[in-house]
């Protein structure tokens, strides 16, 4: 099985090609099936297998650059991209991303980036699973009482908002929405600066808003999400190779698995209601907020040893005060002398680091473990699905003959 | 193989604009060639795209 390790200069890693295939596939099937990127089940399953998290961060957007294309185009060829609401969008969607990453900037300043950001993140994924959860809940009871229940613009918030008469108006003939400009401006501004303050492409709290604030139908929302990730993994990517953080010989491994996913999770669409769509999307996000809880349990041991650490690496710098992320650069960078440092520690400062390790593992696993799951469950009602339309045409070929 | 990882290694640790728009470049068309390529496949199996409202 030698053949089949990669050793990658840039990311300074060794890895088996499939497991770069098997995350893109998995992620592919997912962001297809939802309109995310999928960033934040890819970045912490590169990082388990050993990349340091810029590189992560950017392999993962230069293959998010050449999977969005995909599956856009599949999408739009299912009519699912409203390309004059993916357009609106993109400029807003921009402001908000720069305006919420100079907050970042400002929050790692005064050193309270890390918490802020990983308790923002959990609220918004354990908020927004639970809301969907509830309104899934609601709707089946609706079906079950024999209600006719359309999947565009059922929420009530979406339906005023339409109402509201501020020019110019936008007719989203693909959505079936006439809707404020502004009030698309609004929500792309606020969706970008939460995704910039997040670090992330912003997918998973996109699609939802354009389901609950704008009113699109969930195919629509998930296509037309998929049309800005496409923008924003392309910038994003270039950004990151710029600064030398992207692996582009595991971005090309996992865009080959990502490129057969992302058809999959696609076409997994058109036989899926678009209820069970935002089921499966809210089980997504509910898994991923606990692994999020389990990168802040993790956070916690790290800080015990970074404070024990940093005299020693302010000694080897010959500088004053180092910031948290200057301190977490020279540990990346000089990995040997750290474990020299660290050899002579107390048991406690080396338990921290053991226990850091595992929670991160953890969370890793949950995210790529919850990614497999996931997509074998969407590529198996994909199949039915074919299946299911196959039996239906051969019956009406059948009934025609007779 | 080896050379092409030492190019690449050499053209992003020294020509970063380059190693950027090369990386979009790579990945946007990678995307659109496997896409077509499986897009093929999928008409060759008689996979149709017309709207169905199921849910099996």
């Amino acid at each position: 099985m030698d053949w089949m390790i990669v050793h990658l200069p840039i990311a300074g890693v060794e890895i088996m090609a499939w497991k770069l295939v098997l995350i893109g596939l998995t992620v592919g099937v997912i962001g297809g099936f939802f309109g995310v990127g999928g960033a934040f089940m890819v970045t912490p399953a590169l990082n388990v297998f050993g990349f340091p998290m810029a590189y992560a961060i950017g392999t993962d957007m230069a293959h998010m650059a050449g999977k969005s294309v995909v599956a856009t185009i599949k999408h739009r060829k299912l009519g699912n991209v409203d390309m004059k609401l993916g357009l609106m969008m993109v400029i807003f969607t921009a402001a908000g991303i720069e305006l919420g990453a100079r907050l970042i900037v400002w929050l790692e300043a005064i050193g309270r980036c890390g918490p802020v950001v990983r308790i923002v993140y959990m609220a918004l994924l354990f908020g927004l699973g639970s809301y969907m959860i509830y309104e899934y809940v609601k709707l089946r009871r609706r079906i079950r009482n024999g209600e006719t229940v359309d999947d565009a613009a059922t929420s009530r918030l979406a339906k005023r908002l339409q109402s509201i008469c501020l020019p110019p108006m936008a007719d989203l003939r693909v959505s079936g929405v006439r809707i404020s400009i502004w009030i698309v401006g609004a929500v792309a501004f606020a969706t970008g600066f939460i995704a910039g303050f997040l670090g992330v492409g912003g997918g998973f709290i996109r699609m939802p808003s354009l389901i609950y604030i704008i009113g699109c139908p969930t195919t629509v929302a998930v296509g037309t999400d998929l049309f800005e990730v496409m923008v924003s993994g392309a910038y994003g990517a270039f950004t990151y190779a710029l600064k030398g953080k992207v692996e582009i010989v595991a971005a090309i491994l996992m865009l080959a698995g990502a490129a057969v996913g992302a058809q999959f999770g696609t076409l997994a669409t058109k036989y899926v209601k678009g209820i069970v769509i935002r089921l499966y999307f809210a089980i997504t996000m509910l898994l991923a907020g606990v692994s999020v809880v389990f990168k802040h349990v993790a956070s916690v041991f790290r800080y015990q040893y970074e404070d024990a650490a940093r005299p020693f690496i302010e000694a080897q710098m010959g500088k004053g005060t180092l910031s948290l992320p200057q301190l977490r650069d020279w540990m990346l960078l000089h990995k040997t002398e750290f474990s020299e440092w660290l050899a002579g520690q107390s048991a406690a400062i080396q338990h921290a680091l053991r226990m850091e390790t595992v929670w991160n593992n953890l969370a890793g696993w949950l995210m790529l473990g919850s990614a497999c799951a996931l997509s074998l469950v969407i590529v198996l009602k994909m199949v039915r699905g074919i299946l299911y339309e196959r039996r239906l045409r051969a019956r009406t070929v059948a009934a025609d003959r007779v | 193989m080896e050379s092409v990882m030492a190019w690449l290694t050499h053209l992003n640790s020294n020509h970063s604009l380059g190693y950027a728009i090369l990386t979009v470049t790579t990945m946007s068309g990678l995307g659109l060639v496997v896409g077509g390529l499986i897009e093929f496949i999928f008409w060759a199996l008689g996979i149709r795209y017309g709207k169905i409202d199921i849910e099996p």
